[in-house]
């Protein structure tokens, strides 16, 4: 009884990962067929102001619209605005849709993202861990050598209009792209379009990463890639893309690694998720900081030497 | 060939299996599934359907290259007909070099029609060509389907002709060697067919590739 169970549930979540894998491409492909409307957004008028920077920051899976950001996340970023007053941080990119759509936003299935997002408010993990099912999906889809460039092409739109909104300038310091987790894949991914599209330099930070041997890399003037010490989910990054393995040593990853483009630096005592992460509130460092604050200073110390 | 098994019975009386025990006998490379689809009166409407159906599957699969081409929705729905026609027209032309190879083995003398309706079955991995859709583990999968395949495809050819595994590997592999050849020689005239199916499929005649997506973007349409 218990077996049989056991069984129909193991059956139909296998089914539904399927089906869920296999509707995760359709979006970009849409997009880019022409199916879904209008395909190309028109870029927004420069922004009046000319910052020292303009950082994009691209959230982790638990993302669920551009509007609405973790409370973890929007703490931490308003830590390293802090320490960054002449920097405009922009925080309102979607990166896991080719549009920029967040999931609560104009969607087919937006009532839906909206309840799982309550019961997320609510406490409940189970159901609303939907949401980063979906979301890694999309990473898969940005690391997909045949749908990567079109999903890039489309966040990149995203990014280089919000980006000239903030006030970037191709002919001032580099665009500098923050990712968090699947963020930075999808960064890195995105990377190429951007540069081509504002005809600038882009810099990337990769907190806690869990990257793909992306050829976006060989587009970045650098990647500072961020590593808790107890970062398990990066970890699995270097497992399961074989073009981060040492022996790949062609690998777009290595051939960075060796050219100097890509720094690791490690977070000691970090982990990727609270609690202990990089975001995480609840921890205090000997030094008297909390988490956030740490990586705030560690990132803004990367923005000012750029 | 062998005596046709009777594994399955309907009061007192063999009856032939129905077409999903058939495919997941060919999927679980079982010698009986093989031998009874050879003797089966529906043996030949089974293989083309499993060949129409993964041609269709697989196509779906790489439905990818379709919207790089950003075909119409009516063409894409064409396109997947002519994946399960393509997918036919080569299995035939595979079997047909299997079938003059075995003979110069000496294996049993089937005729070609009890080869097809094997044959075509070997290819029922591949109705699982949907799969290819996933993103990044997709091009993995497609590679084990193939693989998968052609170990269905030794099964049906040791089955078909009487031969020991070894000398059927040998047959099927040639076999795909001589349709390489085949269309080698032919070549311009497969290229010619190609660019007909592709036009008629996609309107467009060469395929566009994923990373024109970088050219385009800085195009004055891209840029608004």
């Amino acid at each position: 009884m218990i077996f049989d169970l056991v069984t129909t549930l193991l059956v139909v979540a296998a089914v539904g990962l399927l089906l869920n894998g296999l509707l995760a491409p359709i979006e970009s492909l849409a997009w880019w067929a022409g199916w879904s409307g209008e395909s190309h957004l028109p870029l927004p008028e420069a922004g009046v102001a000319r910052p020292a920077h303009v950082l994009v920051y691209l959230s982790g899976i638990g993302s669920i619209s551009g509007d609405e950001l973790l409370a973890e996340e929007a703490l931490f970023l308003d830590h390293l605005q802090a320490l960054l007053p002449d920097v405009v941080i922009v925080r309102d990119v979607f990166p896991y849709s080719v549009k920029g759509v967040g999931l609560t936003s104009a969607r087919a299935f937006a009532r839906f993202w909206q309840l799982l997002d309550r019961m997320r408010l609510g406490g409940d993990q189970l159901l609303s861990s939907l949401i980063n099912l979906r979301n890694v999906f999309q990473v898969a889809v940005a690391a997909d050598p045949r749908y990567g460039p079109i999903f890039s092409c489309g966040v990149a739109q995203v990014i280089v209009g919000k980006a000239i909104a903030a006030g970037y300038r191709p002919d001032g310091p580099p665009l500098v792209l923050l990712g968090y987790s699947g963020g930075a894949q999808v960064a890195v991914g995105a990377a190429p379009y951007v540069r081509h599209s504002l005809g600038g330099r882009v810099h990337v930070i990769s907190l806690g990463g869990v990257l793909d041997s992306d050829p976006g890399l060989r587009a970045l003037s650098c990647m500072n890639h961020l590593v808790g010490e107890h970062d398990v989910m990066e970890r699995i990054g270097r497992i399961v893309y074989p073009g981060r393995w040492p022996i790949a040593r062609q690998s777009a990853w290595n051939v960075a690694r060796r050219a100097g483009v890509v720094r690791i630096q490690r977070m000691p005592g970090m982990s990727h998720n609270t609690p202990g992460g990089y975001m995480d509130p609840g921890v205090r460092t000997t030094s008297g900081e909390v988490n956030p604050e740490v990586t705030a200073r560690v990132i803004a110390s990367i923005v000012r030497s750029i | 060939m062998a005596p046709r098994p009777t594994r399955w019975h309907c009061g007192g009386r063999p009856v032939d299996p129905s077409f999903g025990e058939f495919v997941s006998g060919a999927l679980r490379l079982d010698r009986a599934t093989f031998d009874l689809v050879g003797h089966s009166p529906f043996g030949l409407h089974v293989a083309l359907t499993v060949l129409l159906l993964a041609g269709a599957s697989e196509t779906l699969g790489q439905a990818v290259v379709l919207v790089l081409n950003r075909v119409s929705k009516r063409r894409f729905v064409l396109a997947l007909v002519l994946g399960g026609l393509e997918l036919v027209f080569e299995a035939l032309v595979w079997i047909a070099t299997v079938w003059l190879v075995a003979r110069l083995f000496g294996g049993d003398r089937a005729s070609f029609a009890t080869a097809v309706r094997v044959l075509g079955l070997a290819f029922a991995p591949l109705l699982f060509g949907v799969l290819v859709f996933l993103p990044y583990i997709g091009p993995v999968l497609a590679q084990l389907l193939r693989v998968w395949v052609l170990l269905a495809a030794v099964t049906g050819t040791s089955v078909v002709f009487g031969l020991v595994p070894v000398a059927a590997a040998v047959a099927a592999m040639t076999g795909f060697l001589a349709r390489w050849l085949l269309l080698r020689l032919f070549g311009q005239l497969g290229n010619t067919a190609n660019r007909w199916l592709r036009r008629t499929s996609t309107g467009h005649t060469a395929p566009e590739q994923s990373t024109d997506a970088l050219l385009s973007l800085g195009s004055p349409e891209h840029r608004g």
